[in-house]
């Protein structure tokens, strides 16, 4: 009767747009209140230059332990049903979807900031690059959200991935999430 | 091991000898003397061609070198693929060497990777990984550029 908790990750080879409706019909549960997506699009400029199409490549079998890694850590901190993550690889032109991430929970609350958590922690440590394409040139550009955890990545102590994160804590009935202290958690790993 | 030494002076005194005893001394190209434990053996010429010089090469095969190397493949993405031309290559280093090691090795090779060594990771087998893990045979070390997923 239920439906089953689950999670898919997909990166779709070149030229293959993103459905979204698979993805949401994927996370969709009879017991599901909620389901919160996040679509990634191709803007049409960028610091005043006109850009002609996004180029993306990946380091596909670690971006998709990565990805799944990134799922687990989010069913850590919220109450989600299920998760489906698709990013595209190659040109993907100004308008069109390159990442989707959908995800679903009993209530808006877990639903939404599971999903903020996984396209936030996607950008900080997921190997997949993309190439802005102008008219008159091109360059791999860098998320701001790695630079800024490039230093910590690799040096987890123990064999889960050390995420920091805030967890909001949840109102009624279905339990409440409790704030990780980052310090105390860097400590043990040490 | 046995030295074999040409004794290019003797050569003439024997052949001028195997001729006049009617030895087949010449046929076998120069007498040879070798040093068996320092002291100094002539070789019967009749043995000469039965002797298999052993050198560097036993069997064709090179000696064994005393440190043990590990192989491991390299990836590159995204701009260092740019820098170096190449999405992969294989990397040979000596047993205990550390990612560090093969970051220095890579540079070495490719002066141009120094322009983005700064800003780099590493990932050891899909897994990211500080430099001072230590590789080992059959490792995938990928350099990883600044990342822009999403």
């Amino acid at each position: 009767m239920a439906g089953q908790e689950k999670t898919l990750v997909e990166i779709l080879e070149e030229n293959n747009p993103i459905d979204l409706s698979k993805y949401i019909n994927y996370v969709s549960a009879p017991q599901a209140g909620a389901i919160a997506t996040f679509s990634g699009t191709t803007r049409d400029t960028f610091e005043g230059k006109i850009v002609v199409e996004l180029r993306y490549e990946a380091y596909v079998p670690m971006a998709v332990r990565q990805i799944k890694s990134i799922c687990s850590s989010a069913r850590l901190s919220w109450n989600v049903h299920s998760i489906a993550v698709a990013h595209r690889l190659g040109p993907v032109p100004v308008g069109e979807t390159s990442v989707f991430i959908a995800v679903s929970a009993v209530h808006r609350a877990d639903a939404l900031d599971a999903c903020k958590f996984v396209i936030d922690e996607l950008k900080a440590s997921v190997p997949i690059w993309k190439k802005e394409v102008y008219s008159n040139g091109e360059v791999w550009k860098e998320n701001s959200e790695f630079m800024e955890r490039k230093q910590e990545l690799g040096k987890t102590g123990c064999c889960s991935k050390k995420v920091e994160f805030e967890a909001h804590v949840t109102k009624g009935c279905c339990g409440s999430k409790v704030k990780v202290n980052d310090e105390a958690a860097k400590d043990e790993h040490q | 091991m046995m030295e074999l030494v040409v004794d290019s002076k003797a050569r003439e005194k024997d052949l001028l000898e195997g001729e006049r005893k009617g030895q087949m001394g010449v046929q076998v190209g120069y007498p040879l003397s070798f040093l068996l434990n320092g002291d100094a053996k002539s070789i019967p010429h009749s043995v000469m061609d039965t002797i298999k010089i052993k050198t560097e090469n036993i069997n064709g095969k090179p000696l064994e070198s005393e440190c043990s190397c590990v192989k491991i493949k390299i990836l590159f993405f995204a701009r260092a693929r740019d820098l170096t031309g190449l999405r992969e290559m294989p990397l040979e280093l000596s047993s205990g060497s550390t990612t560090r090691d093969c970051l220095n090795k890579l540079v070495a090779k490719f002066p141009c990777l120094e322009e983005i060594r700064g800003c780099i990771v590493l990932a050891l087998n899909e897994e990211y990984t500080t430099e001072d893990s230590v590789v080992k045979e059959k490792d995938e070390l990928a350099i990883i550029p600044p990342i822009s997923g999403g």
